[in-house]
C-alpha cells in the first residue's frame, strides 16, 4: 500500500536533486540526439545535395557561356568567308538542281576536248527542285540529309583527252566521285568512254 | 593519534558529483541550443541555396532559349554538317588518273587492250588482242615479277581464242585483275 502510494505521488520535482540532475542529462542526451538525427542531419544532406546541384548548374551555365563564345565565334568566322561558304555549296550544294550537274559535266567534258555522247542522271522525280517557297523563306530551316545522284557520262576522244578529262574531274570544285570506267574503240579510231559517277547534294 | 572525520569526506565527494552533474547538464544545454541554432543556420542556407538554384536553372533555359533562337543557328548547323561530311568524302576520294599511266607501264607494247573496265570494288577487266600465244604467256610472265605485280595482281583469264582483224589472225582474251587501292589514292598536291 505504501508503495502504490509513493508511486503514485512520483514526479520528476519530487526526485532527489542528485537523481534529476542524471535524469536531466539523460534527456538532454536523447533530445539531442533525437534532434539531430531526425531533424538536422536530413536538412544537412538536403542542403549538401543542393550545394552539390547549384555546383553542377553552375558549371553547366559556364560550360553554356563558353559554347555562346564559341557560337559567336563561328558565326563571326562563316560571316568572314563568304568565299569558302561559296566553295562548300559548291562541292555539296544544298539544292538538288540536276541541271547544274549536268551542265558543270558538260563544260568539263568539252573543256577537256572530249565529245558528249550521254549525260544520264538519275534523281527523285517526285522531290520539289524550283519554287519551293517555304525553303526559300528560310533556306536553312530545313533539316537536311546528304543524298546521291547516280550519273553516267558516255563521252569520246582520245586517251590523253579522256587522261586531261579525269583530271578534271578529280579537281572539279563539286565532289564528283567515280566509281567504275569503261573503255572501248569506236569507228574513227577514237575511244568511248564511260564513266560511273556519283554526285552529292542535299535534301 | 589523528581521527578521520569519513562523514564529511562522503559529503565533500557527493557534492563535487553534484557540480560535475551539474555542469553536464549546462553543457549538454549548451549543445542543445547549438545544435537548434545550427538548425535555423541551416534552414537559412537552405532557402538561399535553394533561391540560387533555381535562379541558375532560370539562367540556364533562358540562354538555352536565347541561343536557339539565335537566326544564324540554323546556317551555322548546316554549314558545318557540310564541312563535316566534305571532309569525308574528300579524304576517301578516288583519284582514278593515276590508273591508266600505271596499266601502260605493265602493259606488253605488243598487247593491244580493246576494252577495259574498272572498278572502284578493285577490280578491272579487259579485251587483250596479241599477235601470238607466246605474247600471252610473255603478259602472264610480267605479273610473276615483283616489280610489275605491286599495283596489279591476281591475273586471271579467259575467253582465250583467235579472232581476225583485217587480214591479221590474233590471239584475244579476256583478262580480269585486281588493282592495289592504293593506286586511287590522292597524289600530292591535289586537295
Amino acid at each position: 500500500m505504501d508503495i502504490l502510494n509513493a508511486k503514485k505521488n512520483f514526479t520528476i520535482s519530487s526526485m532527489p536533486t542528485r537523481q534529476h540532475t542524471v535524469f536531466e542529462i539523460i534527456m538532454l542526451v536523447i533530445v539531442s540526439a533525437l534532434l539531430y538525427w531526425f531533424i538536422i542531419s536530413p536538412k544537412q544532406a538536403k542542403l549538401d545535395a543542393l550545394t552539390l546541384g547549384s555546383g553542377e548548374l553552375s558549371a553547366e551555365f559556364s560550360s553554356l557561356e563558353d559554347n555562346e563564345r564559341k557560337f559567336n565565334k563561328a558565326v563571326a568566322d562563316m560571316k568572314a568567308h563568304p568565299e569558302e561558304i561559296a566553295d562548300l555549296d559548291e562541292a555539296l550544294p544544298l539544292d538538288n538542281r540536276v541541271t547544274k550537274l549536268h551542265l558543270a559535266l558538260e563544260n568539263l567534258t568539252q573543256s577537256s576536248g572530249m565529245t558528249v555522247g550521254d549525260i544520264s542522271i538519275s534523281y527523285k522525280s517526285d522531290v520539289v527542285i524550283s519554287g519551293d517557297k517555304e525553303q526559300l523563306a528560310s533556306p536553312f530551316k530545313v533539316t537536311r540529309k546528304l543524298q546521291k545522284m547516280i550519273t553516267a557520262l558516255d563521252v569520246t576522244g582520245t586517251y590523253d583527252q579522256f587522261q586531261g578529262l579525269l583530271q578534271k574531274l578529280e579537281q572539279s570544285g563539286r565532289i564528283l566521285t567515280i566509281t567504275s570506267m569503261e573503255a572501248s574503240p569506236t569507228a574513227d579510231q577514237l575511244l568511248n568512254f564511260k564513266i560511273s559517277l556519283e554526285a552529292f547534294y542535299y535534301e | 593519534m589523528a581521527q578521520i572525520n569519513l562523514l564529511k569526506q562522503k559529503q565533500v565527494s557527493f557534492d563535487s558529483l553534484q557540480i560535475v552533474t551539474s555542469l553536464a547538464v549546462k553543457f549538454l544545454f549548451l549543445i542543445l541550443v547549438g545544435l537548434v541554432a545550427y538548425y535555423a543556420f541551416l534552414l537559412y542556407r537552405i532557402s538561399s541555396e535553394t533561391k540560387k538554384f533555381f535562379s541558375i536553372e532560370q539562367q540556364i533555359s533562358d540562354k538555352g532559349k536565347q541561343l536557339a533562337a539565335r537566326p544564324e543557328r540554323n546556317e551555322l548547323l548546316t554549314r558545318q554538317q557540310q564541312l563535316k561530311e566534305l571532309n569525308t568524302l574528300v579524304g576517301a576520294h578516288p583519284y582514278w588518273s593515276g590508273m591508266l599511266p600505271a596499266m601502260a607501264k605493265v602493259m606488253l607494247k605488243t598487247a593491244n587492250v580493246v576494252t577495259f573496265k574498272a572498278l572502284k570494288d578493285g577490280t578491272v577487266t579487259m579485251s587483250i588482242t596479241v599477235p601470238a600465244i607466246t605474247d600471252v604467256e610473255q603478259f602472264l610472265q610480267v605479273f610473276d615479277l615483283p616489280e610489275f605485280n605491286n599495283n596489279f595482281y591476281n591475273i586471271r583469264i579467259g575467253s582465250l581464242g583467235r579472232s581476225q582483224s583485217g587480214d591479221a589472225l590474233l590471239i584475244s582474251f579476256d583478262v580480269r585483275m585486281n588493282y592495289n587501292p592504293a593506286l586511287l589514292a590522292s597524289p600530292e598536291g591535289v586537295r
